[in-house]
């Protein structure tokens, strides 16, 4: 009997033990767990609170807005409007008509050709009854026209006479009218823009 | 081609950088290798040019492989520790969402800057003017030297005061060499660099600070109205503001922790800043000064030599182009003068362009308002006094620059509202730096960190 109940002793002792270690796992889990709950919505209010601050900043400082809201927007509404578009449409989206008379003057001429070029005034010249000139003027510069018409040569008003580039000229590009008396032949009234060889014979309208 | 000798520079690079230090992280690495690669390529661009090599496809890949079996052949010797540096440490303790909301919004915005740049040819009119059609004609013609473009017979004003014919050639034959193999636009040396950027500086201010911080000033720094959107343009100033920034960083690292590797990569990024523009020049001489304030305590004056070192690009180019008649009139004033209405122009152009907003976005005001909040601990303990200080000699120096400037083919007003405007974007990685490793927001920043963390 003696011998029975010390064994149950033993037996109550040890289920005791048992039950206080599952409780103290139980206490370690649920505190973890509340811990990583609260970390969690710490987490959460801070990147809500980052947010926050941000749009606030995107509102108060016109700058940080124009990235957001129309740089990063922009971009992609640009690129997926038409993605399969060719290297000429690309530039022509951002240079215009400037670019598309330059891609004009590329295809009309031989690669060998020596193109007079015509000035920002002769870009910008407003014909008669019209508002303004088709062309803004972005593509005036000497150096941004070899770009779009390398291999051909270009030669400026103000060189005329000064480089020998300026005794080789092929061939006068026209806009608004404008350069029509470097041609050493007569050119129709309804002629305003395009390119035209230095040679009468070759002349194609 | 085009992806093939891109590569190929990104594992030159690579291999370079752990070449200096197999302890730069990989953020790092990935960050400066395609610079550091691409400035090497261009460096032995010229001097092939200068010695009569021209510079055809078959030649420009050819030193690309060369350059790469170079780097390889001197990794071998610490292949093993190379090899170790790439294991993988998985330690994500410090993770929070601030951290993944900030590279979400990060990864946003670049995807659409990056994609943007690559969409669009040159088309702003800066680069169409110069650095793109250099490079374009260079491709062409096979020789920077002799190019069409560098004639006078062709171009009469091309030796005329602010010629570009006088301007720094790493872009330009950055240009040439995407183009000489097969490039249909030259957008992909912007687009790449800016992006490398991005993980070097996040990399290197993680040293500095906790990562929050890092991704914070990372952020930051690019939100930067203007440079953001000039990044994506093929004009020099965003890939200067890279190298000369990070050069200069490293530097300060190098100034407060003392180790020499960060010394070696910013003097070299310094060297690649000097390689893109001469205005440049002003970060070699920040860098001197701390060395030289460090090395007056350390006595070691030999230190001072790496530094000075990073000068030798522009004085390799300067004789390149004496030698090749690349040269124009000359527009700087060398004699000391006082000119009371252009000082109070240069000053007050200098303030204006430091106060807008619009330009640079809130980065300066953060900056004075964390140095004011720093400055217990910079007057007991000189934290962060270095970072302030480049920030201030290089400024000055730049100003002090643009008064010493003979004005006789742009007015002062156009060179402050465009040039010195773009030159300011150096500032602005070196400004966010310091915002979020100041020991008062570092502190802060690293128990917002820990507070967030999950382990």
């Amino acid at each position: 009997m003696k011998v029975a109940s010390h064994h149950s002793t033993i037996f109550l002792l040890l289920l005791r033990g048992f039950k206080k270690k599952t409780m103290s796992i139980k206490n370690t889990i649920k505190q973890a767990y509340h811990g990583k709950l609260l970390i969690l919505v710490r987490n959460l209010c801070a990147a809500i609170i980052t947010l926050l601050v941000l749009d606030a900043v995107c509102h108060f400082n016109v700058a940080y807005g124009w990235v957001w809201n129309v740089y990063i927007q922009a971009n992609l509404r640009d690129v997926s409007s038409l993605p399969h578009a060719s290297l000429d449409e690309r530039l022509t989206i951002k240079l215009g008509e400037d670019y598309q008379y330059l891609i004009f003057v590329r295809d009309a001429t031989p690669t060998n050709a020596v193109i007079f070029y015509p000035s920002l005034a002769d870009f910008t010249t407003v014909l008669p009854g019209n508002d303004k000139s088709p062309f803004s003027g972005k593509l005036t510069d000497k150096l941004s026209a070899i770009r779009i018409l390398y291999p051909r040569r270009i030669v400026m008003e103000d060189e005329m006479g000064r480089t020998p580039w300026s005794f080789k000229i092929t061939n006068v590009a026209i806009v608004n009218r404008r350069n029509i008396d470097k041609l050493p032949y007569q050119v129709p009234s309804h002629y305003y823009i395009g390119v035209l060889p230095m040679d009468s014979t070759m002349v194609k309208y | 081609m085009q992806t093939i000798g891109i590569l190929f520079l990104f594992l030159t690079g690579f291999l370079l950088i752990k070449r200096i230090s197999v302890k730069f992280t990989l953020t790092e690495c990935v960050g400066f290798a395609f610079p550091v690669g691409l400035g090497l390529i261009t460096f032995f661009m010229i001097l092939e040019d200068w010695i009569g090599i021209r510079l055809t496809p078959t030649a420009n890949l050819a030193t690309t492989i060369l350059l790469l079996i170079t780097s390889i052949a001197i990794s071998i010797p610490q292949r093993h520790a190379l090899l170790e540096s790439f294991k993988p440490q998985w330690d994500f303790k410090w993770i929070n969402l601030v951290w993944i909301l900030l590279l979400i919004l990060i990864a946003y915005a670049e995807y659409s800057n990056f994609v943007k740049t690559l969409y669009f040819p040159t088309y702003d009119r800066d680069s169409m003017a110069g650095f793109d059609t250099i490079g374009y004609v260079a491709a062409q013609e096979h020789t920077y030297k002799g190019m069409s473009i560098f004639d006078g017979n062709y171009i009469p004003q091309i030796h005329a005061a602010g010629s570009y014919i006088t301007y720094m050639p790493m872009v330009q034959l950055a240009y040439a060499y995407v183009y000489s193999l097969g490039a249909e636009t030259s957008k992909a040396i912007p687009a790449l660099v800016y992006l490398s950027f991005l993980f070097g500086f996040y990399g290197l201010t993680k040293r500095a600070t906790c990562r929050t911080a890092a991704i914070l000033a990372t952020f930051g720094m690019m939100m930067s109205p203007e440079m953001f959107s000039f990044s994506s343009l093929s004009n020099t100033n965003v890939i200067h503001a890279c190298a000369a920034s990070a050069g200069i960083l490293y530097v300060c690292l190098w100034f407060k922790n003392s180790e020499h590797r960060d010394l070696l990569l910013g003097c070299v990024l310094l060297a690649l800043n000097c390689w893109i523009r001469t205005e440049g020049i002003v970060f070699v001489f920040a860098a001197l000064l701390l060395a030289l304030i460090r090395e007056c305590t350390e006595k070691q004056f030999c230190q001072l030599l790496l530094p000075a070192a990073a000068v030798l690009p522009t004085v390799l180019f300067a004789v390149y182009a004496a030698t090749n008649g690349l040269t124009a009139e000359s527009i700087i004033i060398t004699h000391p003068f006082w000119d009371p209405v252009k000082m109070k122009a240069v000053a007050g152009g200098a303030v204006f362009l430091l106060c807008i907003s619009h330009y640079y976005g809130y980065t300066f005001l953060f900056l004075v308002i964390t140095a004011l909040a720093n400055l217990k601990y910079a007057i007991k303990e000189l934290d962060g006094l270095h970072v302030l200080l480049v920030i201030l000699v290089t400024t000055v120096l730049y100003f002090l620059i643009l008064y010493h400037i003979h004005y006789i083919w742009d007015s002062l007003d156009n060179v402050i509202n465009y040039s010195a405007k773009r030159f300011l974007f150096c500032m602005v990685p070196i400004a966010w730096f310091y915002i979020v490793t100041n020991k008062m927001v570092r502190t802060l920043l690293e128990k917002l960190e820990n507070a967030l963390s999950f382990c």
